[in-house]
């Protein structure tokens, strides 16, 4: 093992370790809160990203996302499951939904598909809107049930009703470790591969007999699967789920996370992510200026970095070498 | 209700009209389009209520600072997004989220509206009629009729639509594409400025309308064509009267759905439009 590869897996284990002590250090429940919810996001965001790794962007993330949510939340409400049956199941429904909704946009690529998704993620959540009954229209769905207490014999029981903040947090920790280790190993497997040649060109890569219709779905099923695992997390934590938040607001933020992030990057959109979501948490005294800061942050990162946040090291490190280079010569 | 179709549908002809055009001459996609529709209610609503002036001048007057501010934003965000869709659609996200701060620190986030301007009612055919909307129509005709004479017949007109065409060589006959770039977004502005002065009146607005109402922009350009200026008039009539109709016969749900579903359909089987070619 080279030396290089060595210092990442150190840094790596270093931010798990650091990831699951801050509960340690932070006793107040509101940035335990917002810790959950980044979490969350950085599951959809990361998902998101696995989708362009095919070279589309796909706008009916979010409220695949949100189908999860409900899809879970109905489940565990009108059926009385409990969330450790309900997340599987809800996983495997909206996989089913996802096919339905892009096996159409399939048709169409780059801009196109982009608003191909929009309109059928759209059609979609308006249903949740229209029909009142199992959705419970713009009021939403309440009082969605925690998960329940997991009860292992020897061990103290780990609870988690709405005043254990600590174990959402480790609970949510634990399904994004999970989804990020399983998304970045497709990415390294075969998989990934194909993902890449169907970005270069998806002509090309029919040519040398990738299936380009058959790994596209795949793929997709497969980030709709991630994104409806954080939408489960995000209704079982915030017990409500209303239509609105499903809406292109949040599908807009979940792209410029991904896209500042940078796409290119694996590590790009969970860098997005916790920049924005930090700057929304430093800026809480004036909330309305922070669409301004993003805006800026956003403009200023496509016209200079257009590789995202994420390739700031690279782009500075020159700069860094030359001021050391000018040091030394003095 | 046809009434209001028309209404409806002139205000997304004078709207999407504007987003065609700068999805035609400059390749991108932009979000902040319901934006400029948004600031222009608010222009409109500063000179009337604020200055006191006349509302066809503060119509005027609101279209030129809509599409001037729309020129430099041209020149200052969009001039290094040419032709990259997804780039432009985020930069255009971020341009939307500054003007929508701007509004709300200038204006605040309660609901505003302006008295009418054409009160009464008429009767037509033994229907009654509003006039006002019936003057918001006319009004919109004349200038999307001004505006294609304008393209039809004027040099800057022409020099549009062969950039439309095909920008290299359109440069290669000596027009200037940055000048056509920013013209472009210029008059698209102030047509999406003055459908929301024209509607002003009608509807009540805040700081949030225009990204509802881009997407509406956005349905229109896909069912039309994309670069088909005629296939968007006759596309923002369609959903026009679809609109109206679902509305009154349905619920204003239905009629969203059936809006994005016109969308997911159209680019599915018929991408390039209804008057579009590849």
């Amino acid at each position: 093992m080279n030396k290089n590869s060595w210092i990442k897996w150190v840094g790596l284990a270093a931010v798990v370790i650091t990831l699951f002590l801050i509960p340690v250090f932070i006793k107040s429940p509101y940035w335990m809160g917002v810790f959950t919810l980044m979490g969350v996001y950085i599951i959809v965001a990361e998902s998101f990203r696995y989708i362009v790794t095919t070279g589309e962007y796909s706008f009916a993330h979010v409220p695949v996302m949100g189908m999860g949510g409900y899809a879970s939340a109905l489940l565990a409400m009108k059926l009385g499951l409990s969330f450790w049956l309900a997340l599987p199941l809800a996983v495997l429904a909206t996989a089913i939904i996802s096919i339905l909704i892009y096996y159409p946009c399939l048709r169409t690529t780059g801009t196109f598909f982009f608003f191909a998704s929009f309109a059928f993620g759209e059609v979609m959540r308006l249903c949740w809107v229209r029909f009142t009954n199992p959705f419970g229209g713009v009021g939403g769905l309440r009082d969605i049930p925690r998960p329940d207490a997991i009860d292992i014999p020897g061990l103290p029981t780990v609870e988690f009703t709405l005043l254990s903040h600590t174990s959402y947090y480790y609970l949510i920790l634990v399904f994004m470790l999970f989804s990020l280790l399983v998304m970045y190993l497709l990415e390294g497997s075969r998989l990934g591969a194909i993902a890449d040649a169907i970005k270069e060109s998806k002509v090309l890569a029919s040519f040398v007999g990738i299936r380009v219709w058959r790994y596209e779905m795949i793929i997709f099923v497969i980030a709709s699967a991630f994104a409806t695992l954080g939408g489960s997390l995000y209704a079982h934590y915030m017990t409500l789920l209303v239509p609105n938040e499903f809406y292109w607001g949040l599908g807009i933020y979940v792209c410029v996370w991904a896209v500042v992030g940078g796409t290119g990057h694996f590590a790009g959109p969970i860098v997005g992510t916790i920049v924005f979501g930090l700057i929304r948490e430093l800026l809480r005294p004036f909330p309305q200026l922070v669409p301004l800061i993003y805006g800026l942050i956003l403009a200023a990162t496509l016209a200079f970095l257009p590789q995202g946040l994420i390739s700031l090291p690279e782009r500075i490190s020159p700069w860094i070498k030359k001021g050391l280079a000018k040091i030394k010569e003095r | 209700m046809f009434l209001n179709g028309t209404m409806i549908g002139s205000r997304l002809a004078l709207f999407a009209t504007g987003l065609t055009l700068v999805y035609g001459i400059m390749l991108i996609i932009n979000f902040a389009h319901g934006e400029f529709y948004m600031l222009s209610a608010f222009a409109v609503f500063f000179f009337v209520e604020k200055l006191g002036l006349n509302y066809f001048v503060s119509l005027v007057l609101a279209m030129i600072v809509v599409g001037l501010v729309a020129i430099a934003a041209e020149r200052i965000f969009f001039k290094p997004m040419r032709g990259q869709h997804i780039p432009s659609f985020i930069m255009s996200c971020g341009l939307a989220f500054m003007f929508q701060v701007v509004a709300v620190l200038a204006f605040g986030i309660k609901d505003k509206s302006i008295d009418t301007v054409f009160p009464g009612v008429i009767t037509i055919l033994g229907a009654s009629v509003s006039v006002e909307r019936l003057m918001v129509s006319l009004i919109s005709a004349i200038l999307i009729v001004g505006f294609y004479i304008f393209l039809l017949r004027s040099r800057s007109g022409r020099a549009m639509r062969a950039v439309m065409q095909n920008p290299e060589a359109a440069a290669l006959q000596g027009v200037s594409i940055n000048q056509v770039c920013s013209l472009g977004m210029g008059i698209g502005a102030a047509l999406a400025a003055a459908a929301g002065g024209l509607l002003a009146p009608i509807f009540i607005f805040n700081p949030w309308i225009g990204p509802a109402l881009t997407w509406e922009g956005f349905i229109v350009v896909c069912l039309g064509g994309k670069t088909s200026l005629p296939g968007t008039l006759l596309a923002a009539f369609i959903l026009g009267y679809i609109k109206s109709f679902v509305t009154t016969l349905v619920d204003p749900v239905a009629a969203l759905m059936c809006g994005a579903a016109i969308l997911g359909i159209i680019l599915t089987l018929r991408p390039q439009g209804l008057l579009g070619h590849e």
